[in-house]
Parts: C-alpha cells; sequence; structure tokens
C-alpha cells in the first residue's frame, strides 16, 4: 500500500499538502462545542445538494412544456425519483437553516474582527448565493407555486426605482415569465452559482485555516486555547457523523412526507395565491405594511439596510470586546432583527394557512 | 494516509491534547467505516436512480401502415409511419421506416424493418438489382431479407402483421 | 448569560424548523374528517370490493360535492357524497346522491296500439380524469375547460382543443350500462369544429359487448329489433335474453326497451359497477385498476394528488347535467 501511496507521490507531491490539512490542528475548546459544526454541516448539505442535483439533471427537462413532466416523472416513474428529489427539496431548506445558524454563531463570536473581517464578507456573499439558489430552483419544476412565486419575485425586484424595469426584464428574459426564464434560472442554478459557491467556499475555508479560529470568549474555552486535536480523525470524525446525522434526517423527512409538487403552471389562473418559499415569507409579509408610495421603503431600503449592516459590520464594530453579553447594541441588534423574522413568518403562515 | 505520527506543534504555539495519540488509530478506522457508509448510501441509491427505466423493454404495438387498397402488391413500398408514443416523460409522435411486400398478389403482406442489422441505418430498396442495399457499409439483403452478402450478421427483422378493417397493421 | 444565549440560538433553531415544516403543521388534523376543501383522499385497505356496505368505506372520509348546473338558467344539483379506498390494484369509488326516482327508461319504445314512439333519459353520473398533466383542467376543472365560463352555449368546446390533450371519461349508466355491472369508460377527444356540439366522446376500444341501439334502423316506421324473451313488461333487455321482435306479442301501452345490454370486452369495459337506488338515493360503487395499461385511459398512481371533475343527470339528456364546479382532486393516505 505504502508503495502505491509513493508511486503517486512521487508524481504529484500531494503528500505534503494532504498531510498538513489533516493535520491541522483544532483547538480543544472548538471540538467540545457542537456549535462549531455547522459550517461543516451547511458544507456538507452543499454536497448533498450538489449530489442529488446532478442526479436529477440527467432527468430533467428545462423547457416549459417538458419541465413538469420530466419532474413527474422524476417524482413518480424512476425508482427512487421520490427520494432524490424529496432529499435535494428537504437539503435545500436545511442549507438556509445551517447557513445561518452558522452566521449566527460567527456573530456572536465575534469571528469578524480583525483580521477576519474578509473571511465575514465571503461568508456574506456565500448566505445571499444560498438564497439565490432557493429562488432559481424554486421555478425549475414549472408548477403553480414556482411559476407564481417567481412572477410575484420578479415584480418585486421591478418595483425598484430606475432600474427596476431593467432588472425585471434582465429575470425573465422578456417581459412575461417563459422559456427564457426557465433557461437562465436553470443555468444559474446549475452552473453560475454552484462555480460561484465553490470558489467562495474554498476561499472561506482558506481564510478559515490561515487565521486560526478566532479566539475563545469564555474562561473555560480559553483555558483549553493551547490544547489541539487534529483534524484527522478527531474533527473529521464529528462532521462526518453530524452529516450522517443531516442525511438520515433528510432522508426520514423524505419517507415521511414526499416532497410536493403542485399542479402544472397555469398562468391564466385567477384564483392562485402565490406564495414564496418558507425562508422568503417574512419578507412577502413585510411587503404588506408598505403600500403604494411606501413599497420603495420595502423593496428598496430594507434590503440595502441588512445587506448594508452586514457588510459593515466588522468596520464599525472595532472595539476589542468579544463576549456578547458586554455587547449590548449588537447582540441586541442581532434579536431584534431576529424577533422580526420570527414573528412575520410566523404571520405570513397564519394569513396563507 | 495520513503519518503514523503527529508532527510536534510548534513550542510557542502549544501541544497536543494527551488523549490524541493513543484514541487515533480507532478514530481513523470509525472514521473509515462511517465515511464508507455513508458513500455507500449516496452512491447506492444514486447508481439506481441513474440506471433509472433504461433496462426497460418498450412494449409493442400495433401501427397502420395504410389501406389495402393503397398498397401496391407487386412491388416493394417503403411506409414511413408515425404514432403516438410515450417518449420518457413526453407525448411524440413515433416515427420509422417499413419495407411492405406481398409476394402473392396481397393475400398476405411481409414487412420488414428498415433498419440494417449491421450498425443501424435505413436500407433502401433497389428495384433494378431486386435487392435492399444498405448505404453505409454497403450491406444486401434480398427481396424477403436475407443477407446476400456484406457486413450485417442477421437478416432483416420481419414484424408480426394483421389486417383489420381494411387495413395494414405491423407490430412495432 | 452564555446559557441564555445557548437557550437563545436553539430557540431560534426551533423556529426556524417550525418554519420549515410550513402550514400542514400549523394545521390541526381532525379524526377522520378532510381538511383540505374539494380534495378526495383515497384510503389504502387490503383489498377492494364493489360492496357499497364495505367496512373500510367507515375510514374513508367523505367529499360532499355541491353540484351546479351546465345549461344556464336551469336549477342546481343534488350533493354528491363521494369516497375512495385503494389496493395494491385497484381503486373503488363510492358515489352517493338524492334521486327521486330509479329510472331504467332510455329512448324506450311505447306502443300505442298504432305507432311507436321512442323517449326516456336515464340518471347517470360521470368523472372525468385528465390523461396525462393537464395545466387547465387542473386550475379550473370541468366547468371551465370543457364549458368555458361563457353563458354562450354556442361558444362551448364539450371537447379538448389540442389532439395532445385527452381526457378518461368513467361514465355510468342507470338504465344502460348499471343492469350488467360496468361503466361506460370512455374519452373525450378533439373538437375539430367547435360550432359543432356534436358528441367528442370517444368509446374506449371494445372487442364485444357493450350497449346496442335496439332498432332495425328503418328510416320510416323504425320499429325495435329485439325484445325480451324472458319478461315482456321488463325495461332491461339483455343480450343473453334478446329474440327476435314480434309486434304480434304488444298491446297499446306496452314498452320496449331501447337497448340490448351486454357487459363489453375490451378497454370499454374497463370500470366495474355497483349501482343500486332505494329510498330516494342512488349509491353506485365503481372499480377499476390503477393502471390499466391501455393508453387511452388515464394512469392512477398513489400519492400523486390527480385532478378530477364529476356530473350527474336525473332521467335529463346530457347537455342538462349537474356538474361539480371547482377542479376536485384526489389524494392518497
Amino acid at each position: 500500500m505504502n508503495r502505491i501511496f509513493q508511486w503517486f507521490d512521487e508524481r504529484t507531491g500531494l503528500s505534503g499538502p494532504i498531510r498538513d490539512f489533516l493535520n491541522y490542528p483544532v483547538p480543544k475548546y472548538v471540538h467540545r462545542n457542537f456549535l462549531y459544526t455547522l459550517g461543516g454541516l451547511t458544507l456538507i448539505s452543499f454536497l448533498i445538494q450538489v449530489v442529488t442535483g446532478i442526479l436529477m439533471a440527467f432527468y430533467y427537462d428545462p423547457s416549459t412544456e417538458g419541465a413538469y413532466n420530466s419532474v413527474d416523472y422524476i417524482s413518480y416513474q424512476l425508482p427512487l425519483g421520490w427520494l432524490i428529489r424529496g432529499v435535494h427539496h428537504y437539503a435545500a431548506s436545511a442549507m438556509v437553516i445551517l447557513v445561518s445558524l452558522h452566521m449566527l454563531r460567527t456573530y456572536y463570536f465575534s469571528a469578524y474582527k480583525k483580521p477576519r473581517e474578509l473571511n465575514w464578507l465571503t461568508g456574506v456573499l456565500l448566505f445571499f448565493l444560498v438564497l439565490s439558489f432557493g429562488f432559481t430552483g424554486y421555478l425549475l419544476p414549472w408548477d403553480q407555486k414556482g411559476y407564481w412565486a417567481t412572477k410575484v419575485g420578479t415584480e418585486i425586484a421591478g418595483s425598484v426605482p430606475l432600474i427596476g424595469g431593467f432588472l425585471m426584464r434582465l429575470m425573465r428574459g422578456g417581459d412575461m415569465l417563459g422559456q427564457a426564464t426557465l433557461t437562465r434560472f436553470y443555468a444559474g442554478h446549475i452552473l453560475l452559482l454552484p462555480a460561484s459557491v465553490a470558489v467562495l467556499i474554498v476561499a472561506h475555508i482558506f481564510q478559515m485555516r490561515f487565521h486560526g479560529m478566532a479566539p475563545a470568549i469564555t474562561k473555560k474555552a480559553q483555558a483549553q486555547s493551547k490544547i489541539f486535536v487534529p483534524f484527522f480523525p478527531n474533527w473529521a470524525i464529528t462532521d462526518t457523523l453530524c452529516g450522517l446525522g443531516l442525511l438520515a434526517l433528510l432522508v426520514y423527512m423524505t419517507w415521511a412526507n414526499h416532497a410536493p409538487l403542485e399542479f402544472p403552471a397555469d398562468p391564466t389562473s385567477s384564483n392562485y395565491v402565490p406564495r414564496p418559499e418558507w425562508y422568503f415569507l417574512f419578507y412577502f409579509q413585510l411587503l404588506k405594511y408598505f403600500p403604494g408610495a411606501l413599497e420603495p421603503v420595502a423593496t428598496i431600503l430594507i434590503p440595502l439596510f441588512i445587506f448594508g449592516s452586514m457588510v459593515l459590520l466588522p468596520f464599525v464594530d472595532l472595539s476589542e470586546e468579544r463576549r456578547p453579553w458586554r455587547k449590548p447594541v449588537t447582540t441586541l441588534v442581532s434579536i431584534f432583527y431576529i424577533i422580526v423574522i420570527v414573528v412575520f413568518t410566523i404571520l405570513a403562515m397564519a394569513a396563507y394557512a | 494516509m495520513a503519518a503514523p505520527k503527529l508532527p510536534p506543534l510548534p513550542a510557542d504555539k502549544g501541544v497536543w491534547d494527551e488523549h490524541v495519540i493513543d484514541r487515533r488509530r480507532f478514530l481513523e478506522v470509525a472514521l473509515g467505516v462511517l465515511a464508507g457508509i455513508g458513500g455507500l448510501l449516496v452512491a447506492v441509491p444514486g447508481a439506481r436512480f441513474l440506471i433509472g427505466n433504461s433496462l426497460e423493454v418498450s412494449a409493442t404495438k400495433w401501427v397502420e401502415l395504410g389501406k389495402i387498397a393503397d398498397l401496391p402488391v407487386a412491388a416493394v413500398t417503403q411506409v414511413s409511419y408515425s404514432t403516438r408514443a410515450t417518449d420518457a416523460w413526453r407525448e411524440v409522435n413515433q416515427r420509422g421506416t417499413v419495407y411492405v411486400s406481398s409476394a402473392d398478389g396481397g393475400a398476405t403482406f411481409t414487412v420488414l424493418d428498415g433498419t440494417c442489422t449491421h450498425l443501424g441505418c435505413i436500407v433502401q430498396w433497389n428495384e433494378g438489382d431486386s435487392r435492399f442495399v444498405c448505404p453505409c457499409h454497403s450491406g444486401h439483403f434480398t427481396r424477403q431479407g436475407e443477407v446476400i452478402d456484406g457486413p450485417p450478421p442477421h437478416r432483416l427483422r420481419q414484424l408480426a402483421v394483421k389486417v383489420q378493417n381494411g387495413a395494414l397493421f405491423a407490430e412495432i | 448569560m452564555k446559557r441564555l444565549l445557548f437557550v437563545e440560538t436553539l430557540a431560534i433553531a426551533l423556529a426556524f424548523v417550525v418554519a420549515a415544516c410550513g402550514a400542514p403543521a400549523a394545521v390541526p388534523q381532525g379524526g377522520a374528517a378532510p381538511s383540505k376543501p374539494n380534495t378526495l383522499t383515497a384510503v389504502k385497505v387490503d383489498a377492494t370490493t364493489l360492496d357499497a356496505a364495505a367496512p373500510y368505506w367507515a375510514q374513508a372520509p367523505k367529499l360532499d360535492v355541491s353540484t351546479i348546473t351546465a345549461l344556464p338558467g336551469k336549477p342546481g344539483g343534488p350533493t354528491v357524497t363521494i369516497q375512495a379506498a385503494y389496493d395494491a390494484q385497484y381503486i373503488v369509488i363510492r358515489s352517493e346522491w338524492p334521486d327521486a326516482t330509479n329510472t331504467l327508461i332510455r329512448n324506450t319504445w311505447t306502443w300505442d296500439g298504432t305507432k311507436f314512439t321512442r323517449d326516456g333519459q336515464e340518471d347517470f353520473i360521470s368523472f372525468i380524469w385528465p390523461i396525462g398533466n393537464n395545466a387547465a383542467f387542473a386550475s379550473k376543472g370541468c366547468a371551465a375547460t370543457c364549458h368555458n365560463t361563457s353563458t354562450d352555449q354556442s361558444k362551448w368546446w364539450m371537447g379538448s382543443d389540442s389532439a395532445d390533450v385527452r381526457y378518461d371519461g368513467w361514465f355510468w349508466m342507470s338504465a344502460r350500462t348499471n343492469p350488467v355491472g360496468y361503466t361506460n369508460d370512455i374519452g373525450w377527444s378533439t373538437l375539430s369544429d367547435p360550432a359543432d356540439m356534436g358528441s367528442p366522446r370517444v368509446a374506449d376500444a371494445v372487442e364485444s359487448g357493450g350497449f346496442v341501439d335496439n332498432t332495425d334502423g328503418a328510416t320510416e316506421n323504425p320499429a325495435p329489433k329485439f325484445m325480451s324473451s324472458k319478461d315482456l313488461k321488463s325495461l332491461l333487455l339483455l343480450d343473453a335474453d334478446k329474440v327476435a321482435f314480434d309486434k304480434t306479442k304488444l298491446v297499446a301501452g306496452n314498452t320496449v326497451p331501447g337497448f340490448v345490454l351486454s357487459k363489453p370486452v375490451g378497454s370499454l369495459g374497463d370500470v366495474e359497477a355497483n349501482g343500486v337506488w332505494a329510498n330516494g338515493k342512488w349509491v353506485v360503487v365503481q372499480r377499476r385498476l390503477l393502471n390499466t395499461s391501455h393508453n387511452d385511459d388515464a394512469v392512477l398512481i398513489p400519492s400523486k394528488p390527480t385532478p378530477f371533475g364529476i356530473a350527474v343527470a336525473d332521467a335529463a339528456g346530457d347537455a342538462d347535467h349537474k356538474i361539480s364546479q371547482e377542479v376536485l382532486t384526489l389524494e392518497w393516505k
């Protein structure tokens, strides 16, 4: 066995970098804390999406005539098709939840401070790309839910002052939702977005390893700051166990409740109530409170403010203090955001139940 | 794959946790097993899914080729048929070419699949030489579809026929 | 404070999970009552039968469909209560609706002493299933797809407007199919001429059997071709009982059935039926293979929600049928 490795190593020179990668020292306080698995779990859910997505791409038809029937074929006529599509459906929601929780953990542990500001920005970009994945993927079955959610979503983009009309036509590939919309959402979903996310993930992990984990916050953790476990196998096993657990959860959810497929898109239906995916519901509900002239507040100001606050965070919060209980402003602001999102999501669900 | 011993950390950084060294082997094996299980959990359903329905043999059906009255009895006639069929998730017009001839003046019909048995090109009927010729590699078949010469390994496939309501049907 | 943050993180995670589970988790499920409107939930049973009193019907949720008139200006129709069950191979649907009379006449011959007159319409219930995925039907049901929501009858399509859009119909008739235990399995095809309100209904392929018009086909003074060898007073004439028509056997006021009945062999007879009229109600149980492998039939796939529509008529012709106003959905439990 050793000789085979030597043969490869002589020709690739990879054993050094691989060994460094595997022996990366993980601080013991990280190893003991489940909150640090969230980043890895987000990556694992992304990998699950890549695998299930590639599998489905062997059968999906991105034409307006064929899309629904091909998804129907996958769901009801291909062996285990319901499982592949179901895992893809639930892992999409899981990825949104996990990336949000990971972001919150990073936020509370003040891991965005110098010298990790750029890593935080990479993460913010990744967060919005994950949401874009959800938005583009939702349309692909070309069923009532995806069609109308995209119709409304692109209308919202169209309500942005000055550039709105252009934005909407760019997203739709025209002034109506149609074939051009479907293929550009598909190309974005399987080519542009995965490539961008993959590159950003590599940059994200590289920066994390370069800087090491952010300094510990609690006294107990600080006491363990000088003790390490190797990434392989100690942390890798934690990652693998959590990943298998996630996969088991997704398979169970699929088995209990197959991924929904509503009736085929009918652009003329007058009584269908459009709804976005659950993680956009809070924003959908929020829009109701800004009618008429106030609309730009909700379509521009609020998204700009959220995005802006996330991007500027490392450059605004310059203090050395990392403990969240000593940082009332950042802590309370985050709690406010969370409460708003949760409350408006619940309001939206109640309105459409 | 990893080095049997962990390299020591730089002195100013710290030390490896004391338990790391002896649990390492166990954890390596356990990781391998878990990763293997995870891999199988993904690969086996994935492979089954990719194979999909591709191994299913499609059912045959009776396709109308035309009215008996319209078919010349002496000559070999090329007939292009079109029938509604299910192609994976789509309903399409399945098209094909067959050759219809009769040896007994219209009492019975022979329908031959026009697909050459060598590599799948459509053969052509040469009236002058009274033989089917394949344009790809010059395989030759008799009027009944038997191989005369050339690369084709088998005779042209003969389809079951029936006559119903004055029309000729072939089982395709 | 750390503990609070920890707890808060968990609470947020939980909130997201609840949100992810979405509306279905928020709506409380009560007993056997269906929680979604216009939804027929089929329950899985070990073996389905044509028995209207089978024990599994107690577990099958009921869907009450109120029917409206298809012809403007006419009164609405009865409320039809439907239930469904399925096993590994078959689906069985039980329909119950009020009907004052047990109608067994259809184009029945009446002899008044000198000549024949033919009249009489039967009761029927029909189910329409789109073949394949049909966006328009799934969204609007038969009230809009075939009837165009126009009040101008001449503008109605009574079929589909494209050869690729086909429908499977189960046409149960009290006089012509129920007596021999089946439902006419037909289809709706394209209507090449929308001005022609003639029937776009196409019977499924049949090898033998089915009801046959009991007429000698004469253009002037047509007469019945057959009569019953068993019971001259019966309104029903089975193919096995038929003998050549003999006018000498009739007196004024007698009737001769309008059709000769037999159970079809082939796709036309895919749907078995058992209909019983009692105490002002029809109870009709129909049973069919989930997948008949005939390409003129809709394939029913357990776990796949399927839209459908129904229509009933009480001793009336096809035009005066009462239809389900909204699209109905068959779901599976």
